[in-house]
């Protein structure tokens, strides 16, 4: 208990800083609260959630202020009545502590419709469910808990660019904990994940790109029900972007084949994080991702990958050609829509081509691959055509032009003739 | 002409006797065309002539093909120039003779303008070539749209909209031209009469009215070459010495057609999406690329006046005035040259170069 005349200088010290924000704030319903009125006039850390708070953030700009999570009672002006353990001050809460916090409001339908009839409201079930949940749960510290990834004071709306867990933002939000060496390795996890992504297709296109259709990390690992995906799962969670090559997959030999050997399907061939963009030669027996991997020569597989290679490479050999000649077409002026009409077929085929290898069928690889072959070589006759027509323009031109400057000549002959006389 | 016993001269004695050619030969041998350091302007009327019978009978030749409509017209262009022998060649030759003809109408027009050639008693053969040079470009306008190609339609779009904010008179106006409130095949197929039917007949008889007045009244004279006296002045015979260069100057440009068709030939681009966004790099013919800068230049509002509105009113005041530019160019009416027409002239051809090249560079 303080002395009667420290009393009497500390509420005066709050009422001028109460009558100071009420001159000066511009949020009315974050005025009249003593947690911002003390906290606002002091420093640091202290200071920090209330200039947040005044920030955007979607709870304050809801109404909502300290006392909704720290509990407590902002109406008083005495600290040891507002901040006391009777108006039920938290403090700060515990990892431990936080979804339950968050889950008084989130896990509640009927009050969050009020709010924003779209917004799910089963994080919190799923967040046990997680990685995250399992670890917080059996009493570790470290566990990510909800405000780890979308911040505590100066909440922005999930839709918000400037959020922490907007697609672009999310594999920054995951590298904070991710990429910390020392606390994966107390967790037993890789710390390159970050590294691995963001040179592969999807982060390349995510954070160069700023593709936001790309995957972030939560589109293949789930978001509040995080948790890493199990050998069934893998193939799952690729089929839902990669459908066309996961079927022809599941038909092909290799699921039987890849289940008894406990290879996972997808992350033989693309890997996980690291995934690069697909070549040709990663067909064929050659090189470091090709089918040479597993066969070896006089296998039926073996032959089978040499012959696929064979005439994917004999379509995109035709096709590269094809586009060469309608080009050299183009250029020259020559109208090559129908030439472009092939054109597309013919790379229609080869995409399907690549799709469709993943039957490992030479037959069904072998038709896709006749119908762009049709296709490439009407394309490059079309070509071949407009640049001979072209030539064909050029030599009229000149014996035109030979024709008309002939006439110039004897036209000038005669007029000098007429004017001599 | 001899009046031999030869088939020639039969026939000729045969047409003469019907239609007095020799009344004809002797005005044209008796008219003569002044020679001076100007008289390099006087064949730009005859090259725009010459351009303009290109595009009739390459006209008449595109129409065996092109089939006006929404769904026809891109697909038939297409066809002309991919299936028909000679189809590109026709479309080609059509589309540059038309820019080299309102290119040729830009420099006749301002070679008058800076030789006063519209003083008395020309007065009425300037106003007439106003008429035809604001046709050639409704002509350029309106064949712009007809492949029905995507930078066509949203060019049509904007500049039909422009239309719509002269006041009183835009709305009404701009419905008639598009059929409609959009820019739909309604436009098109009117675009199609206007280019083929309408504007031809009118600019028929137009030419027909300026070449007739040309021929009476003579070619016009700068201010300072009427001022001299008879004996200092020299002239060529209109026939054949006018005539013969004349014509060497139209093969000179007929080569010029054909080498940029060969070698430019007119891309079709893709066919107009009514429901796709516009694509970037809307601008209209070069020609009216000026205008079109100038109108996005100006803030949308100039007082109380919308910046559109007050950009449409003043290139049609400036227009109005350069057509009645005889009766406003007093010391020219008098036989004396106006420097302050000049300066205006000058004014005139820097800010359509500037402008239509900032249109061009500025993005």
């Amino acid at each position: 208990m303080l002395p009667g005349t420290d009393r009497i200088k500390l509420r005066s010290v709050i009422l001028v800083a109460i009558i100071t924000g009420l001159l000066f704030t511009p949020i009315s319903g974050f005025a009249e609260n003593s947690c911002r009125t003390c906290h606002g006039q002091l420093e640091g850390e202290l200071a920090a959630p209330v200039q947040a708070m005044a920030q955007n953030d979607v709870h304050a700009s809801r109404g909502f202020s300290c006392e909704a999570c720290h509990g407590g009672d902002p109406t008083s002006e005495d600290p040891e009545v507002s901040m006391s353990a009777q108006k039920g001050f938290l403090g700060v809460p515990s990892a431990r502590q936080i979804p339950e916090i968050c889950a008084r409001c989130h896990a509640q339908p009927e009050f969050m419709r009020q709010y924003n009839v779209g917004l799910a409201t089963d994080q919190y079930e799923k967040y046990w469910t997680s990685r995250h949940g399992i670890a917080l749960k059996a009493g570790s510290n470290e566990a990510a808990t909800c405000i780890d990834c979308h911040g505590s004071h100066g909440v922005l709306p999930a839709n918000n660019p400037q959020s922490p867990v907007w697609p672009l933002n999310v594999p920054k939000t995951c590298r904070r904990c991710h990429e910390d060496e020392a606390l994966m390795s107390r967790h037993n996890l890789p710390a390159n994940t970050y590294k691995e992504y963001s040179q592969g297709v999807h982060g390349v296109a995510l954070l160069e790109k700023n593709d936001i259709g790309a995957p972030a990390c939560n589109d293949c690992h789930g978001n509040h029900g995080a948790t890493p995906p199990g050998f069934e799962d893998v193939a799952q969670v690729c089929r839902g972007c990669h459908p066309a090559n996961s079927e022809n997959f599941l038909t092909s030999p290799h699921k039987e084949a890849f289940d008894a050997a406990g290879i996972k399907e997808c992350l033989a061939c693309h890997s996980n994080h690291l995934i690069l963009t697909p070549q040709d030669d990663w067909l064929g027996v050659e090189g470091e991702h090709s089918c040479g991997q597993c066969h070896t020569a006089g296998e039926k597989g073996y032959q089978t990958a040499v012959n696929i290679r064979q005439r994917v490479d004999s379509l995109r050999n035709r096709e590269v050609e094809a586009r060469f000649l309608v080009h050299e077409a183009e250029r020259r002026g020559i109208e090559v829509s129908q030439a472009q009409d092939y054109l597309k077929l013919a790379r229609d085929a080869l995409l399907l081509a690549r799709t469709m290898m993943h039957t490992v069928d030479e037959t069904k690889v072998g038709a896709v691959v006749d119908s762009g072959l049709v296709a490439a070589d009407e394309a490059a006759a079309s070509g071949r055509q407009g640049i001979a027509d072209f030539r064909f323009r050029s030599l009229g031109l000149g014996v035109a032009s030979i024709l008309i400057t002939i006439l110039i000549i004897a036209l000038w002959l005669k007029l000098r003739q007429i004017e001599k006389k | 002409m001899e009046k031999s016993s030869t088939p020639q001269g039969k026939l000729y004695r045969w047409l003469n006797e019907r239609y007095h050619l020799d009344s004809v030969i002797h005005f044209a041998s008796k008219k003569e065309v002044p020679i001076h350091r100007e008289s390099v302007w006087y064949y730009f009327g005859g090259v725009t002539l010459f351009l303009f019978i290109i595009q009739v009978m390459t006209g008449i030749l595109l129409l065996l093909y092109y089939r006006p409509g929404a769904d026809t017209s891109f697909e038939s262009v297409q066809f002309l120039i991919t299936q028909v022998q000679f189809g590109w060649l026709i479309r080609s030759v059509h589309s540059w003779s038309a820019n080299l003809m309102v290119l040729a109408a830009f420099i006749h027009m301002f070679s008058n303008f800076f030789t006063q050639s519209y003083r008395p008693p020309r007065e009425l053969t300037w106003i007439t070539g106003m008429g035809l040079f604001v046709l050639s470009l409704g002509f350029g306008f309106s064949g712009y749209l007809l492949p029905w190609n995507e930078l066509a339609f949203f060019a049509t779009k904007v500049g039909t909209d422009i239309v719509g904010v002269v006041p009183f008179i835009g709305e009404p106006l701009l419905i008639f031209l598009r059929g409609g409130e959009d820019v739909t095949g309604a436009t098109l197929t009117r675009f199609f009469g206007f280019h083929v039917a309408v504007l031809p007949m009118i600019t028929t008889l137009l030419i027909a009215i300026h070449v007739a007045f040309v021929q009476v009244q003579g070619m016009g004279e700068p201010v300072a070459h009427s001022k001299l006296a008879p004996e200092k002045k020299r002239a060529m015979p209109f026939f054949p010495n006018f005539v013969l260069r004349d014509v060497i100057l139209w093969l000179f440009v007929l080569d010029i057609v054909a080498i940029l068709a060969v070698f430019f030939p007119w891309e079709l681009g893709k066919k107009a999406d009514l429901f796709a966004p516009a694509p970037a790099g809307i601008a209209p013919e070069w020609y009216f690329m000026f205008m079109f800068q100038t109108l996005k230049f100006l803030p949308s509002h100039v007082l109380f006046i919308e910046g559109e509105l007050l950009g449409v009113l003043g290139f049609g005041l400036a227009a109005l005035g350069w057509t009645l530019v005889p009766f406003l160019d007093r010391p020219g009416q008098s036989g004396q040259p106006n420097r302050l027409f000049r300066f205006f002239g000058l004014l005139a051809v820097s800010f359509i170069i500037v402008m239509t090249i900032v249109g061009y560079t500025l993005k």
